[in-house]
C-alpha cells in the first residue's frame, strides 16, 4: 500500500505552485483534497514524480460574491457548504444556500468532505460527482491558471468525457464561477445510489420557476449514470408551460423516461430506470418545496 | 525513484510535540504506527472506503490513509489512545465495552475517534448516525456501536455539558 516515492512540494502562493507546475510539467501532479488522487497513488494507478501541494495556498480557498457571481475557491472543501458559519456570509437565496448544502451532504462521508475540494472535483470530471451536475445545470465557468496567463472555461465546454478535461499538465484551477440564480427559484435534487453513503448509480438535479401553479421555466440535468452530466433539453421543453401537478404523471413518466434514453449513456434498463425516477422525484420536490 | 529525499517535520499527537524525518509518500497512519508506536493506527483499504485509519486532525476526523504524514506538519493529532481528554476516553471505551460494540477491534480505533467528534460538537443522534455511517466494521452489525454513541448522548444531555 506504498505509493511510488515522489518529490513533494509545498507552495505558500499561487505564483510558487504555478512555477513548479510548469517546471515539471507532465511529471507533476496537484494534490488538493487527495480524496481521488492518493487512493489512485496508494494503487499506483497513478505515479506522480512530483507532488505540488495545494493545502498551504489560503489565497485559493476563498468564497465571495462579486456582482451577482458565486465565487468558490478551488480549494474550498465540500464540507464548507453544509455549514452555515462558512457560507451564511454570502447571503445567498436560501433555496439555493439549501441546495448546495444538500448535495454536499451526500458526497461520500464526513472525512471526505472535509478534506476533499470542489476543484479537485471539477478537475477530477468524475460522471458521479455532485459538483458536476450543478455545474452542467447552472453554466459554472471556471478559472484556469498557468505561468503564462489565466483563461476562464464554460465548465460544460471543459469536460470531454469521464475524468477527461481540457487541463494541461501545467494548468491549476483558481476559481469556480457560478451566476447567483433569482431567488425565486425553485429546486429539486435526487440522488439513487447502493448505500446513502456510495457514489451514486444515478442523480438529477431540477431548476424550476413557477407562475400561476405552472411551470415557467425549468432545468433538468441527470449525471451518474452517463459519462458526463448532461441536461434533459426535451424534457425541460416538455414541461415548460405546464402545469405544475403534471409532475406525478405518467405523461412525465414517460417523456423523462424518452428523454434519458435519448442520451444513450448506460445501456443497462435499470440504470435508466433510476435516473428516471430520480428526474421525477427532483421534478416533485422542485414543485412542492 | 528512491526515497532520497526524507522530510522533517513536527506535530502534537495526543497533546505531546513529535519531531520526525519521514519519506514522502508514507502515510499519516503509516507514521503513527511504524514510528510513533501508535497501536491504533490500522490500514485498512486505503482507498477511503472503510474508515479504519480515521485520525483527529485539527480536530476533525480525516482519512489517516489518504493524508501524507508530510501534509501533516504543524498538525494537532489525536488519535484512540487518547481522545479529546482522558474523561471522554474513559466514557467512550466504557460504552463501547459495556454495548459489545467490539468484536474483533479492528475498526474500534475509527469509531472511537467520529465518537469524540460526535461528543464534542453535540451532534444529535440522527447526525450521530450519520456520521457513524463513515466507518465499515465487519463484525458488529454496527447496532452496538450506535447504542454506545447513544448512550453516551443520553449521558451527556443529563449532565448537561459534559467533559
Ligand atoms: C470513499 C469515497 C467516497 C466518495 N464519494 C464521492 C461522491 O459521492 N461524490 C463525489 O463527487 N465525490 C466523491 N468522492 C471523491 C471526493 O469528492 C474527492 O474529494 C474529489 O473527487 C476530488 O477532490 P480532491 O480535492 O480530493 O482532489 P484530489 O484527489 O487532490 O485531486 C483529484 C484530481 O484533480 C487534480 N486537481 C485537484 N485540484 C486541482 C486544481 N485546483 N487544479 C487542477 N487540477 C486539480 C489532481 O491533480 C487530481 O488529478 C469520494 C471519495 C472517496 C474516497
Ligand atoms: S484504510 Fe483509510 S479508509 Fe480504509
Ligand atoms: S469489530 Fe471487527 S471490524 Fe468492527
Amino acid at each position: 500500500m506504498y505509493p511510488a516515492s515522489f518529490r513533494y512540494h509545498r507552495p505558500s502562493g499561487l505564483h510558487h505552485a504555478l512555477e513548479l507546475l510548469s517546471r515539471h510539467k507532465a511529471d507533476a501532479a496537484i494534490l488538493a483534497g487527495g480524496q481521488s488522487l492518493v487512493p489512485r497513488m496508494n494503487l499506483r494507478q497513478a505515479t506522480p514524480e512530483n507532488i505540488v501541494d495545494l493545502n498551504r495556498i489560503a489565497d485559493l480557498s476563498k468564497l465571495a460574491v462579486v456582482n451577482d457571481v458565486l465565487e468558490i475557491g478551488a480549494m474550498v472543501r465540500h464540507q464548507s457548504f453544509c455549514c452555515e458559519a462558512a457560507i451564511g456570509f454570502l447571503s445567498l437565496p436560501s433555496g439555493f444556500a439549501e441546495l448546495l448544502g444538500r448535495m454536499a451532504d451526500t458526497i461520500g462521508n464526513l472525512p471526505i468532505r472535509l478534506r476533499g475540494t470542489i476543484g479537485g472535483s471539477l478537475a477530477n470530471a468524475s460522471p458521479k460527482a455532485q459538483w458536476a451536475l450543478l455545474s452542467f445545470l447552472l453554466d459554472a465557468d471556471i478559472v484556469i491558471e498557468n505561468a503564462g496567463g489565466t483563461r476562464c472555461e464554460r465548465y460544460t465546454q471543459f469536460v470531454k468525457g469521464d475524468g477527461r478535461t481540457t487541463l494541461k499538465p501545467d494548468d491549476l484551477i483558481t476559481n469556480v464561477r457560478i451566476k447567483v440564480p433569482p431567488a425565486e427559484w425553485r429546486y429539486g435534487f435526487a440522488q439513487l445510489a447502493p448505500q446513502p453513503n456510495r457514489p451514486a448509480s444515478a442523480f438529477a438535479l431540477v431548476a424550476i420557476t413557477l407562475e400561476d401553479a405552472r411551470v415557467r421555466d425549468c432545468r433538468i440535468a441527470i449525471g451518474a449514470c452517463t459519462p458526463v452530466p448532461c441536461r434533459l433539453h426535451a424534457l425541460e421543453d416538455w414541461l415548460s408551460g405546464r402545469r405544475a401537478s403534471v409532475s406525478g404523471s405518467d405523461d412525465l413518466v414517460e417523456i423523462a423516461a424518452a428523454a434519458v434514453r435519448q442520451q444513450g449513456g448506460e445501456s443497462q434498463p435499470y440504470i435508466e430506470h433510476l435516473a428516471v425516477v430520480a428526474t421525477t422525484r427532483a421534478i416533485a420536490q422542485a414543485v412542492e418545496c | 525513484m528512491e526515497d532520497t529525499e526524507l522530510h522533517t517535520i513536527s506535530f502534537t499527537l495526543n497533546g505531546v510535540t513529535q519531531r520526525l524525518r519521514v519519506a514522502a509518500r508514507r502515510s499519516l497512519t503509516d507514521v503513527l504506527g511504524q514510528e510513533c508506536g501508535m497501536k491504533s493506527a490500522h490500514m485498512g483499504c486505503g482507498q477511503g472506503d472503510c474508515g479504519s485509519c480515521t485520525v483527529s486532525v485539527d480536530g476533525v476526523p480525516i482519512r489517516g490513509c489518504l493524508l501524507f504524514a508530510v501534509q501533516a506538519d504543524g498538525a494537532d493529532i489525536r488519535t484512540a489512545e487518547a481522545l479529546a481528554n482522558p474523561d471522554s476516553l474513559a466514557a467512550i471505551r466504557n460504552a463501547f465495552k459495556k454495548h459489545r460494540a467490539i468484536q474483533c477491534g479492528y475498526c474500534t480505533p475509527g469509531f472511537m475517534v467520529l465518537a469524540d467528534y460526535i461528543l464534542r460538537n453535540e451532534l444529535s443522534l440522527d447526525q450521530a448516525i450519520q456520521t457513524l455511517s463513515a466507518n465499515l466494521c465487519r463484525c458488529t452489525g454496527y447496532s452496538p456501536i450506535v447504542s454506545a454513541v447513544a448512550d453516551l448522548l443520553a449521558a451527556r444531555a443529563e449532565r448537561g455539558s459534559g467533559p
